[in-house]
């Protein structure tokens, strides 16, 4: 049967409209980058830790790595002294050295944290008041930079980078996923971790496909959006994200109860810590012990 | 005469004022591969959905093994018999694997079903071995390869050996080398008494797979229940139904029209 093709003129013809540039990357964009890089982590293989390189450290289960973590930074959050501080960075430094661990990657990922937290220690640097005697003068503020300021927040900088710090070895030490595993080991009750992992998994999901919807935005998008019509496209993903995340949750619930789960959840009984376990839960409970009462 | 293992009876299914099934009726009997046949949003996913006791029909009725699905019988006394019987491969793997690891993943099944952990290991070893996935122990399922999830998910559910496996588009989204794994897999599960209800448009799959059929239209009633070497060559059929298309193409400068799919015949030219 043969038929003939109606195809509109303006098709056929190339648009001399020229469409102007999209622009950069907006905050939204970068940010949801920057979220879809930490799900990446999260969920990452083992390559790139301590753990995939073999020897005494990656030997050492998760459990007893977080069990050993936990206590240290009770002990860090517990100290009042220099010493302690002192004492836990040359075991956060034997850590690093013991498992190979990469500095420079240890260094880029604490450096935001750094700027982050310093940040948030400048008020206590400099006790800024709106009146009285101080050691300067900026514009209506007055900043008092004493001995005692110094002492206090240089403290509580240290202390804070050092257990931010201790938490990136943990997660160079071994993967997210290996704790969040080793939590089973704790007296916590399964459902507990379960749900924890499912809920995790379920976040890192909808960021990507937010991340997703904002890459499809921009494949279509010839000018740059007025507010209006971010606000439209805002709504339009938020209601999307909310029915994909009902939807999701409904389904696993269906996929528990397909394969037996009627509300108890039963699960493997973990293998047990082994000695070099014990060790490491032992040496970083002493450390702990030092670190407050050295 | 083999037993029946599921019986549909007048099923009706509505989501609020969207029809999703229409007054379907149908038996499988034990040891049969029976397909549901349908275009996208026909239904065919629900219709596992309410088969599995998953949701519950608006109207009509289920019996698995002569006993009504729904109410308590189901909730109270028989459930786990019937979750150990009745395994549901889901069409999109992320919704069915939910553990942290591909060993905790297939190891799901069997602890829910009370096994010891001896029992447990000794399944779960086996299950990744006939599935070739033991070098998989240790991944995350979310990262795993589109095969590869579908293996998963079928390690997942084939370690509780159910009687019955309820496969929603198995071949969805796979390359045509795990297609054909797949297919010699269901094979050897079929020659070993399974009984099977696939959901699928995937016709090459049906036909080399199941004696009998039940085809749903896009108004989510059931057209047809027979065999499927007969449904498969019924073409007036499978173009209302939108299993096949109409296809145009090019001879020349004239364009050609006729129906087109694994079953469509070429004599219009």
């Amino acid at each position: 049967m043969a038929e003939k093709l109606v195809v509109p003129a303006w098709l056929m013809a190339q648009d001399t409209a020229s469409p102007r540039p999209a622009g950069h990357g907006v905050f939204l964009e970068k940010t949801l980058l920057r979220l879809r890089g930490l799900g990446r982590w999260f969920f990452i293989d083992e390559s790139g830790t301590a753990r995939s390189r073999g020897g005494f450290l990656a030997s050492i289960d998760a459990a007893a790595c977080l069990g050993g973590g936990l206590l240290l930074l009770a002990g860090l959050s517990l100290t009042r002294r220099y010493e302690g501080l002192v004492l836990a960075f040359a075991f956060i430094s034997f850590i690093v050295a013991a498992g190979g661990l990469s500095i420079p990657l240890l260094f880029k990922r604490c450096l935001p944290l750094f700027v982050f937290t310093l940040i948030l220690t400048v008020p206590v640097f400099f006790q800024f008041s709106f009146g009285g005697a101080g050691s300067g003068v900026f514009g209506f503020i007055h900043i008092n930079l004493t001995a005692e300021s110094l002492g206090r927040g240089g403290f509580f900088l240290s202390r804070s980078m050092l257990m931010l710090t201790l938490v990136m070895v943990l997660g160079l030490v071994t993967t997210p996923m290996a704790l969040l595993g080793g939590l089973r080991k704790f007296p916590l009750p399964s459902i507990f971790t379960t749900m924890l992992f499912i809920s995790l998994a379920g976040i890192f999901k909808l960021i990507a496909l937010l991340d997703e919807a904002v890459s499809a935005r921009k494949a279509r998008t010839i000018s740059r959006c007025g507010i209006r019509e971010m606000e439209g496209w805002f709504a339009g993903t938020a209601g999307y994200l909310f029915h994909r995340a009902m939807r999701t949750s409904d389904e696993v619930a269906m996929a528990m109860a397909s394969r037996g789960f009627d509300g108890t959840l039963r699960v493997m009984k973990p293998r047990s810590l082994r000695g070099r376990d014990f060790l490491c839960i032992g040496v970083s409970a002493f450390v702990s012990f030092l670190i407050i009462f050295l | 005469m083999s037993e029946e293992m599921f019986g549909i009876k007048g099923v009706s299914f509505r989501y609020g004022s969207q029809v999703a099934l229409k007054d379907v009726s149908f038996s499988l009997m034990r040891g049969e591969a029976l397909a549901v046949l349908g275009a996208s949003g026909a239904g065919k996913t629900t219709l596992l959905k309410v088969v599995s006791g998953l949701i519950a029909p608006s109207s009509g009725s289920v019996e698995f093994l002569g006993r009504p699905l729904a109410g308590h019988w189901l909730k109270r006394q028989q459930q786990g018999r019937f979750r150990a019987g009745v395994g549901f491969v889901f069409s999109e793997p992320d919704v069915q694997l939910f553990c942290p690891t591909v060993y905790d993943e297939v190891a799901f099944g069997p602890l829910q079903m009370d096994m010891s952990g001896g029992q447990v290991r000794e399944r779960v070893e086996e299950t990744m071995s006939l599935l070739q996935i033991e070098g998989l122990r240790k991944r995350v399922p979310q990262r795993l390869s589109s095969g590869e999830k579908k293996k998963v998910q079928l390690a997942a559910v084939l370690s509780v050996n159910p009687e019955v496996l309820l496969l929603d588009e198995p071949t969805f989204g796979l390359d045509p080398r795990t297609q054909v794994w797949l297919l010699e897999l269901l094979l050897r599960l079929k020659e070993a008494g399974k009984t099977f209800l696939l959901a699928t448009h995937d016709l090459s799959l049906v036909e080399d797979f199941s004696g009998r059929a039940i085809v749903l239209s896009e108004s989510h009633g059931m057209v047809a229940n027979g065999a499927t070497a007969e449904i498969l060559s019924n073409e007036k059929l499978l173009l209302q139904v939108n299993l096949i298309h109409e296809h145009a193409h090019r001879h020349g400068t004239v364009v050609h029209k006729h129906s087109h799919g694994p079953y469509s015949s070429h004599d219009e030219h």
